[in-house]
């Protein structure tokens, strides 16, 4: 066989199909289609009375469509990772936490600038590339699964109105949940602008910064809380599930202020020596003041799952 | 014709491609012989959509198929299975009540038309 033998247009055309399809009945589509295509350039050949030219062969395929829309026709055509239903929330969301991102990052840049308060080192031009790569990565995996979590539960076929929200509670609706989805994100966009080790060790406040150890528990609460977030665009029913999970977020921040104020806190003075004393102390209050903060807001959560089992 | 209109008509024809494609392989065919088939009753369907539709029927039941060898080449024939002529009959029947509709709701223009120069 001669591999360096010029194919001919039709040759290459199916060979590119083929290249896009699945392995499972590949050669039987390309099969088929082969004979059918070079019937078809038989038929214009007995027609013309001449030999198809190359340029004819081209025209003619080009006019068929290009192999990747082909090849994914044969495979069932449309199916995306998120669908036309989710589609205007995903592309909001992305627009709106892009936009919400740069606004922090420039008046985080322009407040080194006047204040020079030390994070200048880990703010750059990469900072947009890797927030905006970590907007569009997380709200694009967390649309993902809502997209299969939905289409598995076939949810849109078997929805029942009980489950919508009630009109009163604005919070609770699809553009209350779209609007924490927007924040939640960002929120976490933002915290990995902070240079932190994610370790075993910063976790459990065995590192010297106690804005380390909190910035990383904080990251742990918004990876819980976000992929209900994205659920809650479609189903704003407050669920068992999803109550408990609010609840174990919420413990989570208050178990990661625990971990702060019982390892590391006392460091704050040392590490930030510059600062004036009443700054660090104010941070001391402002953990504790989360603890109670995230500690009524589960305990509030919990009272709604006890009022739901009850009524029930 | 614009755009939006081109893209509404596409649709339209999609919508009764698949009661054109059961209709014609009553008559066993291959994937070109049925494309020339619904040219020649002014159905003129793009060749990447048909194909694989009619793999796509094959798939749900609703044609079978065989490999067969004429005049040197290897085709591959497809015709409507039993499972496909009871589909075929439902989707005719909806044809034929989506035809009446549209008749009736003609007449219906032509009376407001009336009511209205009145």
């Amino acid at each position: 066989m001669n591999f360096l033998a010029k194919k001919s247009p039709l040759e290459r055309y199916v060979a590119d199909v083929k290249s896009y399809l699945p392995k499972k009945n590949r050669q039987d589509i390309i099969d088929e289609l082969q004979v059918n295509l070079s019937d078809k350039f038989a038929d214009f050949s007995a027609e013309s009375g001449a030999e198809l030219s190359d340029a004819a062969q081209i025209k003619m395929l080009s006019d068929f469509g290009h192999p990747l829309q082909i090849a994914a026709q044969y495979q069932g055509g449309s199916r995306s990772l998120i669908g036309p239903t989710l589609y205007p929330f995903y592309r909001m969301s992305v627009l709106i936490s892009l936009v919400v991102s740069t606004l922090i990052i420039f008046t985080l840049l322009l407040a080194e600038q006047v204040f020079d308060f030390g994070v200048g080192e880990s703010l750059g031009p990469w900072t947009f590339v890797n927030t905006y790569i970590t907007i569009v990565g997380v709200i694009t995996m967390g649309y993902g699964l809502t997209e299969y979590v939905i289409e598995r539960n076939h949810y849109l076929d078997s929805w029942q109105p009980n489950a919508l929200a009630q009109p009163d509670n604005v919070l609770a609706s699809a553009w209350g949940a779209l609007i924490s989805c927007i924040a939640a994100v960002t929120w976490l966009a933002i915290l990995s602008l902070i240079d932190i080790q994610n370790t075993l060790t910063t976790l459990v406040g065995g590192n010297e910064n106690p804005i380390h150890t909190l910035v990383l528990w904080m990251k742990i609460q918004m990876l819980v809380l976000i992929p209900q977030y994205f659920y809650l665009i479609v189903n704003q029913k407050w669920s068992r599930e999803r109550l408990l999970l609010i609840i174990g977020s919420e413990l989570i921040l208050a178990a990661g202020c625990v971990v702060v104020l019982l390892r590391n806190i006392d460091n704050l003075n040392l590490i930030y020596s510059e600062l004036p004393m009443f700054l660090t102390y104010a941070l001391y209050y402002v953990v504790w003041g989360m603890i109670a903060a995230t500690s009524f807001s589960a305990f509030q959560y919990w009272r709604k799952l006890v009022r739901q089992q009850a009524a029930a | 014709m614009n755009e939006k209109t081109e893209s509404m008509r596409l649709e339209l024809r999609r919508g009764i491609l698949i009661l054109a494609v059961l209709k014609a392989l009553r008559l066993e065919q291959y994937g070109y012989s049925l494309r020339k088939a619904l040219q020649a009753v002014n159905i003129d369907i793009e060749e990447g959509t048909l194909y694989p539709l009619i793999r796509r029927l094959e798939s749900y039941g609703l044609l079978n198929s065989r490999w067969s060898t004429e005049q040197g080449r290897k085709r591959r024939y497809y015709k409507t299975s039993s499972e496909g002529e009871e589909t075929l009959a439902i989707l005719a029947g909806d044809w034929q009540h989506l035809n009446d509709s549209i008749t009736k709701i003609s007449a219906l223009d032509g009376k407001l038309i009336e009511e209205d120069e009145t």
